[in-house]
């Protein structure tokens, strides 16, 4: 039902100064996600992983070949997970859903809202999005740190000003918030979106720095 | 002594009502009890799983096994086979020989599955296969996301039972033609279970609460025993889902029932002489008590508007 796989001690290629190692934890799951004692496991499985990550962690779900989830199942693995991104500091834990389809985003959407929380995810065409509980003006913020991958605080602070039609203080604000619901990656002296954290080359990705 | 329970001719969610009205007076210790089926002529999945939790029931208060008449009409018979109604019964009543056997391919939508672990949900889940999809697009005219969503909704009405009733339960579904009352084809699936009941099971975390305060807690508000935010889905999502699909849920436990019915059942039950229920919730209380928790969801065949037919009763 699950197969767990590790991109272990990778370093985004640059402006993470001395950040710990980001460690990329893939679980990809398959057939039909039933009951809450399922998800309890494979969520436990998965949080035993991550709890070795001695720095910052990224937990990819990879539902891509899941015929179904239930509102049960979808609130112990999803959820659950997702809840634990908000906390941990240095150790943080980010997660991004992939291979999110018509058939398990409503179950999804749903537990994670009940729970007040939001998610990275991505379709089965691997576009992005979030799902949960979000303001449009989050949205906004993180669709526009997504479009830069990776950039510097100021850099980052000044386009999401724009696109939200705001201040420095409004937009610091948006990405604060993103940063505290694990919405985004942010050290101080840049931004990160969650999707280029999973990345497995990261290096590849553009570094639009200041 | 021995007592005998008869099953009216059409065993279904009044039949089984009926039934439980009797248990009281009838299910002493020590007392052998037969239930009759044997004018039986119609059954509905309700009254299949009804008939296992009256017959569990029983042994739970006499502390005798009871036994079973089997339906003398054949194609009663040969329904109750299609659905393994046998294999199920054959550890509740005391049976004839010939009668538990085990049937091959039957055209239900669901055939009877005991529910006690959550090994059993997976089970009743994966049944849902190529015969569901036939049955609900096809059949029913639901959309080709029907089948996904019907096992979610099995998913979380079963597991209910593992959940919480902490005791055995079955499930099993089928569809037939309401031609008398709606004049077109209706899904129905039937969950119970004759264990701890809604009552108790949030007692655990409120105060006494009553068979029907606990019901409307839990299927109307999304309440759970437990504090954990993220539980009270299930009851909720199905909600959501028989409305969407124009449909009515019933939720029995204790001596109340919760009841969201659709509009078209509300006419129905107008035109056959009650009153129109102008609100879709409805709450029951009074009811002959019975443990653990009833299921039994309607769904009809899609149509942009449903009426009776001219034969409505």
């Amino acid at each position: 039902m699950t197969r767990l796989g590790r991109s272990a001690g990778r370093r985004p290629s640059s402006g993470f100064g001395d950040a710990p190692e980001v460690v990329v934890e893939h679980a990809g799951f398959f057939s039909h996600l039933v009951t809450r004692s399922t998800g309890r496991a494979l969520r436990m499985e998965i949080e035993a992983r991550l709890a070795r990550a001695r720095g910052a962690a990224v937990a990819v779900l990879d539902l891509t070949h899941v015929v179904m989830i239930d509102y049960a199942c979808a609130d112990e693995i999803v959820a659950k997970i997702v809840e634990r991104t908000g906390q941990g500091g240095a150790r943080r834990v980010l997660a991004l859903l992939r291979g999110v389809s018509e058939h398990t985003r409503e179950p999804i959407q749903r537990a994670l809202a009940r729970r007040g929380l939001a998610a990275c995810a991505e379709g089965t065409g691997g576009r992005g999005m979030l799902l949960g509980e979000i303001r449009d003006r989050e949205t906004r913020a993180w669709e526009e740190v997504t479009r830069l991958g990776r950039a510097g605080t100021a850099r980052t602070t000044e386009a999401v000003a724009r696109r939200l039609g705001t201040g420095d203080r409004q937009a610091t604000e948006a990405l604060e918030t993103l940063t505290a619901r694990g919405l985004i990656f942010g050290d101080g002296s840049h931004y990160v979106s969650v999707a280029v954290m999973a990345r497995a080359d990261t290096s590849t990705v553009s570094a639009d720095d200041e | 002594m021995s007592r005998v329970l008869s099953v009216s001719p059409e065993l279904d969610h009044q039949a089984f009502e009926a039934l439980v009205a009797e248990l009281p007076d009838a299910a002493r210790s020590g007392v052998s009890i037969l239930f009759d089926a044997s004018a039986v002529t119609w059954v509905s999945p309700y009254g299949l799983i009804g008939l296992l939790a009256l017959g569990r029931e029983v042994e739970q208060r006499t502390g005798k096994r009871p036994m079973l008449e089997p339906p003398r009409n054949r194609e009663v018979s040969g329904y109750m086979e299609r659905m393994e109604f046998w294999p199920a019964a054959q550890n509740v009543f005391q049976l004839p020989e010939k009668q538990a056997r085990r049937h091959g391919d039957s055209d239900a939508l669901i055939e009877i599955t005991s529910i006690r672990s959550n090994e059993d949900v997976h089970a009743v889940v994966k049944k849902v296969g190529e015969g569901a999809r036939r049955i609900l697009q096809g059949r029913l005219g639901y959309s080709k996301a029907s089948v996904i969503h019907f096992s979610i909704m099995l998913s979380e009405v079963c597991q209910n039972i593992v959940e919480h009733a902490g005791s055995l339960g079955w499930a099993c579904a089928q569809t037939y033609r309401w031609q008398r009352r709606l004049g077109r084809e209706v899904a129905v699936l039937a969950v119970m279970d004759v264990g701890i009941g809604f009552e108790q099971s949030l007692g655990a975390r409120n105060a006494s609460t009553g068979s029907a305060a606990a019901l409307e807690a839990a299927v109307l508000r999304g309440e759970s025993r437990f504090k954990d935010r993220g539980r009270g889905h299930g009851l909720q999502a199905i909600r959501r889902q028989v409305l969407e699909w124009h449909g009515s849920l019933r939720i029995r436990s204790g001596t109340a029932m919760v009841g969201d019915i659709a509009e078209w059942e509300r006419r129905l039950a107008a035109g056959a002489g009650g009153e129109y229920a102008p609100d879709r919730v409805s709450v029951k209380t009074g009811l002959p008590p019975f443990p653990g928790a009833q299921v039994m969801i309607v769904l009809p065949a899609a149509e942009e508007s449903i009426t009776p037919g001219p034969e409505a009763a």
